[in-house]
């Protein structure tokens, strides 16, 4: 049977976002990386300054999807590392 | 001399299976919110298309119909061959996620008299802009949730 897809959402990195250029019609994208950067940012602002705050999550941008996605391949939780 | 202070938190920040939890249970809840939006511009059409949530992979949600009218209602058509009944009213309009009463249907159709085409309803560019709006914030919030 043949399907019309009406909706797609996507959770992916920014970078893969980014690069994507195949989104279609009624496509919704979710930016797991910069949500957990957001996270990431505000927590490590309870131990110093903001913009120390905003260069950890810089160092991490990239990794931190990764480290969630990743999860189950890695059989350990790399986040405690 | 430099002096470096390293700072640590307390906790680890998240922990990554409950995050991963976090997350596919938004994905799914979402998926589910967006297929009673498509729902809704069917509300009042007597034969009911079904729609369907797949997962192509694990961080993707995919919602699909296999009714091809519905195809032809929201992306529209170049041409029609159904001749409506005086007085029709369509049951679902442009851009706007519900379906209302409507008056009449097809008298007849006839493939040598063709004429302008469905007007799209764009029901899954309508649907996309208003998730859109929204997605961020609701992932936001349950990733935040997950935190120590």
């Amino acid at each position: 049977m043949e399907y019309i897809i009406v909706g797609t959402i996507h959770t992916a990195k920014t970078a893969a976002i980014e690069d994507y250029t195949a989104f279609d019609r009624g496509d919704l994208c979710v930016d797991i990386d910069r949500a957990l950067g957001e996270l990431i940012e505000r927590t490590m602002h309870r131990y110093m300054p903001r913009d120390l705050a905003q260069g950890v999550r810089r160092q991490l941008c990239g990794d931190l999807a990764d480290i969630v996605i990743d999860y189950d391949k890695s059989g350990s939780n790399p986040s405690q590392t | 001399m430099t002096k470096a202070v390293v700072i640590l938190p307390k906790h680890k920040v998240f922990d990554a299976a409950k995050m991963k939890l976090a997350i596919t249970n938004t994905l799914n809840g979402t998926a589910k919110a967006i297929s009673v939006d498509f729902s809704v511009t069917t509300q009042t059409w007597q034969h009911r298309p079904s729609f369907k949530i797949a997962s192509p992979s694990e961080y993707t949600r995919e919602i699909s119909t296999d009714s091809k009218i519905y195809g032809y209602v929201s992306r529209g058509t170049k041409v029609r061959y159904a001749t409506m009944t005086p007085g029709f009213v369509p049951k679902t309009v442009p851009f706007n996620i519900r379906s209302r009463r409507g008056r009449g249907g097809v008298l007849f159709v006839n493939k040598k008299r063709p004429r302008p085409g469905i007007k799209a309803r764009e029901f899954d560019k309508v649907i996309a802009k208003k998730w859109q709006a929204q997605i961020g914030i609701t992932f936001q919030r349950a990733i935040d949730s997950v935190a120590q």
